[in-house]
């Protein structure tokens, strides 16, 4: 039985690191806790560069921190390239649209593994 | 080996107390995601039910474990016992499931490191989740009561004996792990 992954891992690091909401909330540079409880309980969307410093605090990548959200926006992303490669299988062929098809389905032939970006070739 | 199904199973461990009670989530057994106590010194009951509604509602649980309260050799106090079986009661209203734990099985999930106690439990589990040590206790005196904070390992030490039983049990299909279950392990 797969569990969706919460919206953020932030808790779990911070509690791993033994450090306080106070703690925290003064490396990410914020006035008060309460910013990163609203975080952790994900009433609150954190910034980019709050994110970076997430990053940089619990050296881990954003989207093992945000996982929930990573993989919701990830299933979504999927969804729309599909769309994307049956509204430009209606065009007429050329060689263009051909590697760009393949291109698009090469992000989804990785099935439920992570979104694969495929290598940029020379033309 | 564990089946793929159960690896990332969101499982919540609770483990009431006098003063209220300790719990631990986790994400499969190698992943501690969340731990710690709740204090609650008024309408007891009331209040213990919120806060764990409230966890519930943070971390969608796939299952919730608590001590097997009814079990004989059980030696947990009436508003505990009453409180556990409102837990899985409240559970089986929120299409969670519940397991009740005895407590000789988590002895027996910890007979393998040599803990015979408590407090044997608490620091196989350090070792096994050194997060957790900021939150061990020194060892408990004949005259001292029982820190709160060792409600933590007690509720860490239910749910890697949930998932220990998990793995021993056949597989079995979707059906069977449908929620408004409550089993014994």
């Amino acid at each position: 039985m797969q569990t969706d992954k919460l919206d953020n891992y932030l808790r779990t690091y911070r509690k791993k690191l033994g450090l306080t909401q106070r703690e925290v909330a003064f490396l990410l540079g914020c006035h008060s806790p309460a910013k990163v409880s609203r975080y952790e309980r994900s009433g609150r969307v954190p910034d980019l560069k709050t994110i970076f410093a997430y990053e940089a605090i619990f050296q881990k990548p954003a989207r093992e921190l945000f996982a929930g959200i990573y993989d919701r926006a990830e299933r979504e992303t999927r969804r729309r390239v599909r769309q994307l490669v049956s509204r430009l299988k209606k065009r007429q062929e050329s060689p263009d649209l051909a590697r760009k098809i393949a291109g698009l389905r090469a992000l989804v032939d990785g099935g439920d593994e992570e979104l694969r970006y495929a290598p940029i070739t020379d033309r | 080996m564990m089946d793929a199904r159960y690896r990332e199973l969101r499982v919540l461990a609770i483990d009431p107390h006098s003063r209220g009670f300790g719990y631990a989530v986790f994400e499969g057994p190698l992943c501690l995601v969340d731990w710690g106590t709740k204090d609650v010194r008024q309408d007891k009951e009331r209040v213990a039910l919120e806060r764990i509604g409230e966890l519930v509602r943070r971390y969608l649980p796939t299952v919730i474990v608590v001590e097997d309260c009814a079990h004989g050799k059980s030696r947990r106090n009436a508003r505990v016992r009453q409180l556990t079986a409102r837990i899985l009661a409240a559970a089986r209203e929120s299409a969670v499931e519940g397991r009740a734990v005895p407590r000789a099985a988590v002895y027996r999930t910890f007979a393998g490191t040599g803990a015979g106690t408590k407090y044997g439990i608490a620091t196989a589990l350090v070792r096994a989740f050194p997060e957790l040590m900021v939150r061990l206790p020194p060892p408990r005196k004949p005259w001292q009561t029982e820190d709160s904070r060792m409600s933590i390992f007690d509720a860490v030490a239910l749910g890697l004996t949930y998932f220990r039983n998990l793995r021993r049990e056949r597989p079995r299909s979707q059906d069977n792990l449908s929620p408004n279950t409550v089993r014994r392990a």
